[in-house]
């Protein structure tokens, strides 16, 4: 089966008759892109499905704002950002966790975490990876795993493509020392 | 001296700096999903966004009746203020103006005031009963002949005359042809 084009989700969404199927249509799509990318920051799977409703919620009622200046899933990958580090930003300020904390915490929580499993060898760098700043790990995971362009990542996080190439340069430089070390 | 940078430019960097390191941890996702996750999460995102909508527009009714009742509240106190009290406060200088002209037309015509007194009572609006509650301005004991005293002529000092009042202004250097 074709995947539908996001050109025909607009044209769905955009129509009063249609809006519910084309929206249904956009999760199926996207549900799962939108999770990965969520959970490599919040972690957690139950955070992760708060912070996934939440996003399709907000592109429910914020799609008649979307201009198409950029990609469909562009939007969609930036509002999932934006929702994951809104949610890491009101832990910290709940718990009274230091911001360079945050990382450290939900690095504990891999090893308790039901839904996660790794050997030794990637237990060790994802716990290199969130020992990395918050942004840098976001670039690193993004084009580690989720393989984006660097011009993508660049409109999702509102960077310029060599500092993110820069970015993502340091973040792998770190995680092998960090690895080499352990 | 310019500086040396690490990274010259972009044409020097290479696109992917983590071959090496996807050869050695690989790069498949070590976070697990729920089985059956993506089933109804459409369905549960639905249900949320009706949800929100149902209390939205639940809030969204309270908020008309809160409106409503905030312009009665206000159209009843406007009502009060700008009908009711006015009304009453008519009413009863009516009530009480009504009353003194009864009392002073009684007062005559029982022979305790005379015609004149009439005309100038109801003119002030005062019965007998009403002069007699309004206390006298004046002390009781106050009539000594100082406060009696009125001006009917203005005196001049007669004791004075035109040599003084030359030589007042010789004395005091003053020029009569200027006053």
């Amino acid at each position: 089966m074709q995947p539908v084009q996001d050109k025909d989700l607009l044209t769905l969404l955009r129509n009063e008759n249609s809006r519910s199927q084309g929206f249904n249509m956009l999760v199926v799509k996207y549900q799962e892109k939108v999770y990965r990318m969520t959970r490599r920051i919040v972690i957690s799977h139950e955070d992760t499905d708060d912070v996934v409703q939440n996003v399709f919620i907000k592109i429910w009622h914020h799609i008649e704002d979307f201009r198409e200046d950029s990609k469909l899933s562009t939007w969609i990958y930036r509002i999932a950002v934006n929702e994951s580090l809104a949610l890491l930003k009101s832990r910290k300020l709940l718990n009274f966790i230091p911001f360079f904390s945050v990382e450290k915490k939900l690095s504990e929580s891999l090893t308790d975490d039901n839904y996660f499993r790794a050997d030794e060898i990637s237990l060790k760098l994802q716990q290199s990876i969130l020992s990395l700043p918050t942004r840098q790990r976001m670039v690193f995971n993004m084009r580690y795993y989720d393989g984006l362009s660097f011009e993508e990542i660049s409109s999702i996080l509102n960077t310029s493509k060599s500092a993110l190439k820069t970015s993502y340069h340091f973040a792998v430089q770190k995680i092998k020392k960090k690895l080499s070390e352990d | 001296m310019k500086k040396q940078h690490y990274i010259k430019s972009d044409q020097d960097r290479p696109e992917d700096f983590s071959e090496d390191l996807k050869k050695i941890c690989g790069s498949d996702d070590p976070f697990i999903i729920p089985e059956h996750y993506f089933t109804d999460l459409p369905y549960r995102i639905q249900k949320k966004i009706s949800t929100n909508n149902e209390v939205k527009n639940k809030h969204h009714g309270y908020g008309k009746y809160i409106i409503y009742g905030t312009v009665a509240a206000a159209l009843v106190i406007l009502f009060v203020f700008a009908v009711l009290i006015p009304a009453r406060t008519e009413k009863e200088v009516k009530a009480n103006t009504g009353n003194t002209y009864d009392n002073i037309i009684v007062e005559y015509l029982s022979d305790k005031i005379d015609e004149n007194t009439l005309i100038e009572m109801s003119s002030d609006n005062l019965s007998l009963v009403d002069r007699e509650k309004i206390p006298d301005i004046a002390p009781a004991d106050d009539h000594s002949p100082a406060n009696n005293t009125e001006i009917t002529d203005i005196q001049f000092d007669t004791s004075v005359n035109n040599e003084d009042i030359i030589e007042y202004f010789l004395s005091e250097n003053i020029d009569p042809e200027i006053l």
